[in-house]
C-alpha cells in the first residue's frame, strides 16, 4: 500500500513537472519572440529615422521590462570616414545624437533573471540536480545600419550652399555658430533685423580661411539645422550649429 | 499497473506533442530572425554610396539633380556592408553561413539598368532595360517615359515611349520581366525544373486586385537593392517528404 502511494505521487509529480515544463516553454518561446520584435522595431526605427530618440528608448526599455528586469545595452559605431568608425557605448552619448548615414547602433537585451522556464530546468526535482547551470536567459541583439539621416542634420558643404544660396535675401538669415565661435556668425543683408552689417559670401574673410579660423566650415562637418520663422510662415532666420 | 500503464501513455503523449511543437516554434522564431536580420541589413545600401562620382558632389553642394542624373553604388562595399550587418544580427558562424548560403540572387537595381550576384558573390555585368521595337534596340529608364536608341551611324538618339508606342504600363512590365528573368536563372534549380521570380509592382497597373496582390514590392523608384532569401527544409518521414519553404524578399530604396 505505502509503495502505491509512493509511485501515484511520484507519477503525479512527474506528470505536473511536464506539464509546467511545456506550459513554461512556450511562455518563454513568446516572451523571446516579444523582445525580438521590439528590439527590432527600436532598431529599425532608429535606421529610418537618423537618431534613437528618447522616445523610442523609453519604448524599448517600458516594452521589454514588461516582461522582467532586462538590461539594456547600447553601442553606436559613428563612421569618421569610410572604414574608420569611433566606438561609443554610453548612452548619453548615444540617445538623441544625430546619426550619421553609415553608422551602426547595436542594442542588445538581456533579462537579468532567469525566465520560469530556467528555473524549472535548473531546479532539483526528486533530489535531482542538473550538472551544469543552463543559461536560460532572454537575450536579443540587433544591429541596424542607419540608411537615413536626422531631418535637421546638414553637413559643411550644404551650410556653405545655403548661404551662397540665400545671399541676395533680404528676408533671411543665416547664423552659423562654430565650436570655435559660439556666438556664431550672421550671413545676409544688413536690411534684415538680425544683421548689422552686408555679409554675403563665406570664405571672403581671415576668420573663415585655413583650418584655424575662428569661423572655418569644415566640409564634412555636422551642423543642426533650426529654423526661425516669421507669423505668415516664411522663414526668417537659420541657424546651424556645428556638434 | 493500470495506473502506470496510463501515466506512460499521457506522458508519452505529452512528449510527442511537444517535441512537434518545439520544432515548429524554433522553425517560426528562426523565420522571424531571419527576416528581421535580412531587412536590417538590406539598408547597407545607404551606406555603400560611391562618393567618387562626380553627380554624388553636386548633390552634396546642394545644386538640383536631374530625374536621370544618378547616384552609383559601390557594389563590393555594398556585399561587405551587408554581410557585416548580417553577422552582427546572427552573431553564429554555422547559422550566418547557413543563411549565406540560402541567398541565391542579391540584385541592384538602377533608373536604367540592374546587376545581380549569386552565391559567389560575383556581380554580373550591367542587364540593361532594353526593347526591340519598330527594328531599334531601345534603352528604357524606369523613372522616365524617355529612351534612346544607336542609329545606325552608332550616334545615340532620345526618343520618347510614347512616339515608339509603348505605354507606360507596357515599358514597366518590360522591365520588371526583364528583373525577374535574370532572378529565375539565378535560382534555377536543375534538380526540381524550378525557379523563383518576385511580384514586383507595376505602379502604372491600376487593377484592384493587382494592386492589393503586389502592394507589397516596388523596385522601380531610385535605386533599390534586394535580396532573395530561399531555404527548403525537407523532413523525411516514412517513404513521405515533408516540404518547408522558407522565401524571404527584402530590399532597401534609395532615392
Amino acid at each position: 500500500m505505502p509503495a502505491r502511494i509512493i509511485s501515484t505521487i511520484v507519477i503525479v509529480l512527474i506528470f505536473m513537472y511536464s506539464i509546467c515544463l511545456v506550459i513554461f516553454f512556450f511562455l518563454h518561446q513568446n516572451i523571446k519572440s516579444n523582445i525580438n520584435k521590439v528590439n527590432y522595431e527600436a532598431a529599425e526605427v532608429a535606421a529610418t529615422s537618423g537618431v534613437l530618440s528618447s522616445e523610442t528608448y523609453s519604448y524599448l526599455s517600458d516594452s521589454v521590462n514588461r516582461y522582467g528586469d532586462y538590461m539594456i545595452k547600447l553601442k553606436l559605431e559613428k563612421q569618421v570616414k569610410p572604414g574608420i568608425y569611433d566606438v561609443f557605448f554610453e548612452s548619453g552619448d548615444i540617445i538623441d545624437k544625430e546619426l550619421q548615414v553609415g553608422d551602426k547602433l547595436t542594442i542588445y537585451l538581456e533579462d537579468k533573471n532567469l525566465s520560469l522556464f530556467g528555473k524549472l530546468v535548473n531546479s532539483t526535482i526528486l533530489g535531482y540536480t542538473p550538472d551544469g547551470f543552463v543559461d536560460g536567459r532572454i537575450k536579443s541583439i540587433k544591429t541596424a545600419v542607419i540608411a537615413k539621416k536626422a531631418e535637421n542634420l546638414a553637413k559643411g558643404y550644404d551650410v556653405i550652399a545655403d548661404i551662397e544660396k540665400n545671399s541676395g535675401s533680404v528676408q533671411l538669415a543665416i547664423l552659423v555658430v562654430t565650436k570655435l565661435n559660439p556666438a556664431g556668425k550672421y550671413y545676409g543683408l544688413a536690411a534684415h533685423e538680425y544683421i548689422d552689417a552686408d555679409n554675403l559670401h563665406y570664405g571672403d574673410s581671415t576668420d573663415e580661411s585655413g583650418n584655424t579660423g575662428v569661423n572655418y566650415i569644415f566640409d564634412n562637418g555636422d551642423f543642426i539645422k533650426t529654423v526661425e520663422l516669421y507669423p505668415d510662415g516664411v522663414e526668417k532666420l537659420i541657424k546651424y550649429v556645428q556638434q | 499497473m493500470q495506473q502506470i500503464v496510463a501515466a506512460v501513455v499521457v506522458l508519452l503523449f505529452i512528449t510527442f506533442t511537444f517535441i512537434t511543437l518545439v520544432y515548429l516554434d524554433n522553425t517560426n522564431s528562426e523565420t522571424e530572425g531571419i527576416k528581421q536580420a535580412l531587412n536590417l541589413s538590406a539598408k547597407a545600401v545607404a551606406c555603400a554610396i560611391d562618393g567618387s562620382k562626380s553627380n554624388y558632389d553636386e548633390m552634396a553642394k546642394g545644386m538640383d539633380r536631374s530625374e536621370l542624373s544618378e547616384i552609383a553604388i559601390d557594389n563590393d562595399k555594398l556585399l561587405s556592408e551587408f554581410y557585416d550587418v548580417l553577422y552582427k544580427n546572427i552573431l553564429n558562424n554555422e547559422s550566418f553561413e547557413r543563411i549565406k548560403a540560402g541567398i541565391p540572387a542579391k540584385v541592384v537595381v538602377y533608373y536604367d539598368r540592374f546587376y545581380i550576384a549569386g552565391n559567389d558573390d560575383k556581380w554580373s555585368p550591367p542587364f540593361y532595360f532594353t526593347h526591340y521595337s519598330g527594328g531599334k534596340l531601345l534603352y528604357l529608364f524606369t523613372k522616365s517615359d524617355i529612351a534612346y536608341y544607336y542609329d545606325n551611324s552608332g550616334i545615340k538618339v532620345f526618343t520618347n515611349i510614347h512616339a515608339e508606342n509603348i505605354s507606360r504600363e507596357q515599358k514597366n512590365d518590360i522591365i520588371i520581366n526583364k528583373v525577374n528573368s535574370a532572378i529565375f536563372q539565378y535560382t534555377f534549380d536543375s534538380v526540381t525544373g524550378k525557379g523563383l521570380t518576385v511580384q514586383i509592382r507595376n505602379p502604372e497597373n491600376n487593377e484592384a486586385e493587382y494592386k492589393v496582390r503586389h502592394s507589397y514590392f516596388n523596385v522601380l523608384d531610385g535605386i533599390t537593392f534586394f535580396v532573395l532569401y530561399k531555404e527548403n527544409t525537407g523532413i523525411g518521414v516514412d517513404t513521405r517528404e515533408f516540404e518547408y519553404a522558407n522565401y524571404n524578399v527584402v530590399g532597401y530604396t534609395v532615392e
